[in-house]
């Protein structure tokens, strides 16, 4: 989900809230291949507010985004990843391909989830080891997947 | 693992009849994302709601009002999903994961805010937990504690989790 740098922050907003989402990647304006420059949050447009006295309405994107985000390249390992948003200190970057195109954002709940599956695997796999026929069993009520 | 030894307490709270940009301001200096909601000078303090920044734009949006024009009470989620001290963790996880919330207050049997507690708080629990499994199910690794550095000699269980690996 992108916001171009100069749209209104109040039409980001909408955006965010449509989505359902707490963050947006904020692109330069070309628009055949967006470039991130930025990361918004819903706590930066809140933070945003308390600092200034412009309307709300009157606000841009690139005055109250977080400027230079952490920028993951596609092929980063799952390892990496981890290591440059601890030390950034962030919960979420970019993603971009060997072209410098922006394909997705990695956030921490992905990550979670990506390890989640495979320690549901790993126990999915002990217990079809220990307990075969009782695995059958989950297996023909639908509960765990048939392996291999 | 009971809820109690483990969640955020004192709690930073709000009150329904305050001005938005005070509460806002209170996150920021506390540096949290979220504020329970609780009657001004009423004790023992019951959650009425929960405030985060996702609900002060929300609230912005659909009512195109500025945040200096708010109250708490406004944009606040009412009747939030309440987490009582005694759960136990898995217990806990499930509760919010029914919600789908990343959040809940806690409270004690009369009902009382006693803490909050968040997925952040819960996920080094279960990750420590998961740690000491591993350890556990192979000792020989925790205790070199790096897959990179020098290991001691094979274990013949150990070769025969690798050809497990290696050929089943």
């Amino acid at each position: 989900m992108t916001v171009n740098a100069g749209a209104q922050v109040s039409d980001a907003a909408r955006l965010m809230c449509e989505e359902h989402v707490g963050a947006l990647v904020v692109t330069a304006a070309l628009a055949e291949n967006p470039v991130p420059i930025g990361m918004l949050t819903d706590r930066d447009i809140v933070c945003a507010q308390l600092d200034r006295t412009v309307d709300f309405g009157q606000l841009r994107v690139a005055d109250v985004m977080t400027s230079d985000p952490l920028v993951l390249n596609e092929e980063t390992s799952v390892e990496q990843a981890i290591h440059q948003l601890r030390s950034r200190r962030v919960r979420r970057a970019p993603v971009i391909d060997p072209a410098g195109k922006l394909v997705g954002v990695l956030s921490l709940d992905d990550l979670l989830s990506h390890l989640g599956r495979s320690v549901q695997a790993l126990a999915r796999t002990a217990q079809l080891r220990s307990h075969p026929h009782q695995a059958e069993w989950h297996d023909r009520r639908g509960r765990v997947p048939r392996q291999g | 693992m009971r809820l109690a030894e483990i969640c955020s307490s004192p709690v930073f709270t709000a009150y329904p009849e305050q001005p938005l940009a005070v509460a806002a301001r209170e996150m920021r200096a506390r540096e949290v994302g979220a504020l329970v909601v609780v009657a001004q000078g009423v004790e023992p303090q019951r959650p009425l709601g929960i405030l985060t920044d996702r609900d002060i734009l929300r609230g912005q949006v659909y009512q195109l009002a500025d945040l200096h024009c708010l109250t708490v009470r406004e944009v606040m989620t009412a009747h939030p999903l309440c987490i009582h001290a005694d759960e136990e963790i898995t217990e806990a996880i499930m509760t919010l994961a029914s919600r789908g919330v990343r959040r809940a207050p806690v409270i004690d049997g009369s009902g009382a805010l006693v803490g909050i507690v968040t997925l952040d708080d819960l996920l080094p629990l279960i990750a420590e937990q998961l740690k000491e499994l591993a350890c556990t199910a192979a000792p020989h690794r925790a205790a070199t504690g790096d897959a990179n550095e020098s290991r001691p000699p094979v274990h013949p269980r150990s070769r025969d989790s690798q050809r497990r690996r290696a050929g089943e």
